[in-house]
């Protein structure tokens, strides 16, 4: 169970340093799946960040539960583009180690059957004792949601999770990651996912906050079933749609143009 | 390819062979060949596994025992067999491998000593370094304030120290082991502390996600994290530390191996002095062998 309350918020590195999230109100409810798109340097991951407890607001307030976040914590996990795995560490025992983070009273016997049942839902039980580097950059992802599950935090954080991977992986991932989250049911998670390819963003939310400067400009709903494929002969040209809003915002945004 | 250099390899044996057993000696007192073929025996036999289990890089191994054997002959015509060098100056090589078995004892209990105070300050300063290092890489206030002297220390090799803390430590026992102590200690401290700076950053935020107690975070992520960097680090340390104790030892040792080849030098006795030569070479080679060894088995992650 978790929601987010977002009151007033304003971030800035230091403080002569111009603000990089501008006065944001934000709810997000129990069970949403909300995605955050925007272009590169518009705040989103330093949201994200901010969510995470890995920063603190300089104005305003995030409240998690009725709670203001104050740092990080295992009722929050995260998965980054890169890195989020230990890479001394083979995949099974760094999802053990998220494991044995929140769930300390646990013996080792049941955190490896944990482990095991994660890394299955993920199609990931045959690799499990290899290394980060020996798996391909989508292994390594599977693993990385398999921990954040497997640690059963309220809420999935996810920074471009899937950004480096090719198209085919990442679709598999997309329908992997929707399916996990909507097969809990009641008891489905928060999972909140910055990204900045419009396409996963009509794929995966029910929510998409665009953002621009620091600010959250606008906001769209998908009430559209899953899992949605582009090709979907009734929901495809409504998934257009949304996408074609979504390119028009980024063209009106103030994104600096590649040169 | 390779039955041509094993060929040209034992060609050269052959003749190293002819040469120490069928060529009379011109050079007196050059005691019997006994020792010297038991040598040459181990270096074939080592070089044939090597050979045979195939590790080691094609033509080296082939070209190295050639080398050796091209130099034992070059060796044995000078100075045995036409007694061109000085015969006390330039010892036989029969002579020489001789003191490897009339002496083995003595050989062995210079080594064993001189590797006990190798380790007990190796073991002292990696440790210490990689633990303060943790610390003072991890805390920013402790490393401002110990990079800056760090930076300092490290460079200067710790040999310098030695003559000094030699005559200023109680025992030579405490003042090689300081010396190694302090050869070890900053460079690794550096390393553990430059490591810790470069950690990737999302590794360090999805291990502060897991609001990690400050014990957990400096055992299960830093640690490991840095150990590859000090491993990699611990081949130069290693030789270098064995360098600095053999040079301590040059100066009021009453053991070790470098006591060994300076005591036999001050006696004119460079045959004791070329043996002693070959077993801290040998100490090296066999040291270097276990610590790539270690190597690999610390960055498998990577």
């Amino acid at each position: 169970m978790a929601e987010y309350r977002i009151e007033n918020l304003s971030f800035s590195y230091t403080k002569t340093a111009p603000p990089v999230l501008k006065n944001i109100h934000l709810t997000i409810d129990d069970g949403d799946f909300v995605c955050v798109v925007g272009p590169s340097g518009c705040g989103k991951t330093t949201l994200l960040r901010l969510l995470a407890g890995l920063a603190l607001p300089t104005v305003g307030s995030i409240k998690m539960n009725g709670k203001t976040i104050t740092g990080p914590g295992t009722d929050r996990g995260i998965v980054f583009q890169n890195y989020t795995l230990f890479p001394w560490m083979v995949a099974r025992k760094n999802v053990e180690f998220g494991i044995q983070q929140t769930k300390q009273d646990l013996s080792h016997g049941e955190v490896q059957d944990i482990a095991n049942q994660f890394l299955q839902k993920v199609k990931m039980e045959e690799d499990g004792d290899k290394y980060p580097f020996e798996l391909s950059g989508g292994m390594r992802q599977r693993v990385a949601i398999a921990r954040a599950l497997a640690m059963d935090a309220d809420t999935l954080l996810l920074d471009e999770p899937f950004g480096a991977l090719d198209p085919k992986i990442r679709a598999n991932l997309q329908d992997l990651l929707v399916e996990l989250w909507d097969n809990a049911g009641n008891m489905r998670k928060t999972v909140i996912c910055v990204t900045h390819d419009i396409d996963e963003a009509v794929r995966l939310g029910n929510r998409i906050f665009f953002m621009d400067q620091g600010t959250i400009s606008n906001e769209i709903s998908v009430d559209l079933p899953r899992t949605r494929h582009f090709q979907d002969p009734i929901n495809g040209p409504k998934m257009c749609g949304i996408r074609r809003q979504l390119y028009a915002l980024f063209d009106k945004s103030g994104a600096v143009t590649e040169k | 390819m390779k039955i041509k250099n094993m060929l040209i390899a034992h060609v050269f044996l052959f003749i190293l062979l002819s040469i120490l057993l069928l060529i009379p000696k011109q050079r007196p007192m050059v005691k019997d060949s006994g020792a010297m073929l038991v040598a040459i025996v181990l270096i074939e036999t080592i070089f044939l596994i090597a050979v045979a289990s195939n590790k080691t890089a094609d033509k080296g191994a082939y070209d190295i025992v050639t080398f050796i054997w091209i130099f034992f002959i070059i060796w044995e015509l000078t100075t045995s067999v036409y007694n061109i060098g000085h015969p006390v100056l330039a010892p036989s090589p029969e002579n020489v491998f001789k003191v490897f078995q009339v002496q083995w004892q003595k050989l062995l209990l210079n080594v064993v000593y001189s590797l006990r105070l190798l380790f007990s300050g190796l073991f002292l300063g990696l440790t210490s370094a990689i633990f303060l290092g943790l610390f003072a890489g991890w805390i920013t206030r402790l490393k401002n304030f110990t990079q800056p002297i760090a930076n300092v220390m490290a460079p200067i090799p710790a040999v310098v120290f030695s003559p000094y803390l030699v005559s200023v430590m109680p025992s030579f026992r405490s003042a090689s082991m300081l010396v190694i102590f302090l050869g070890v200690f900053w460079p690794t401290f550096l390393t553990t502390i430059n490591r810790i700076a470069f950690i990737e950053p999302q590794i360090l935020d999805t291990a502060r996600s897991f609001n990690l107690s400050h014990s957990i975070m400096i055992r299960k992520i830093l640690l490991p994290y840095i150990l590859p960097g000090v491993v990699s680090g611990s081949k130069i340390t290693l030789t270098t530390s064995l360098l600095m104790l053999n040079f301590a030892e040059l100066m009021g040792a009453t053991h070790g191996m470098g006591y060994y080849v300076q005591n036999s030098i001050t006696y004119a006795n460079y045959t004791h002095a070329v043996a002693g030569i070959i077993v801290i070479g040998i100490v090296v080679t066999v040291l270097n062998i276990w610590v790539t060894k270690i190597q690999k088995h610390a960055i498998g992650w990577r």
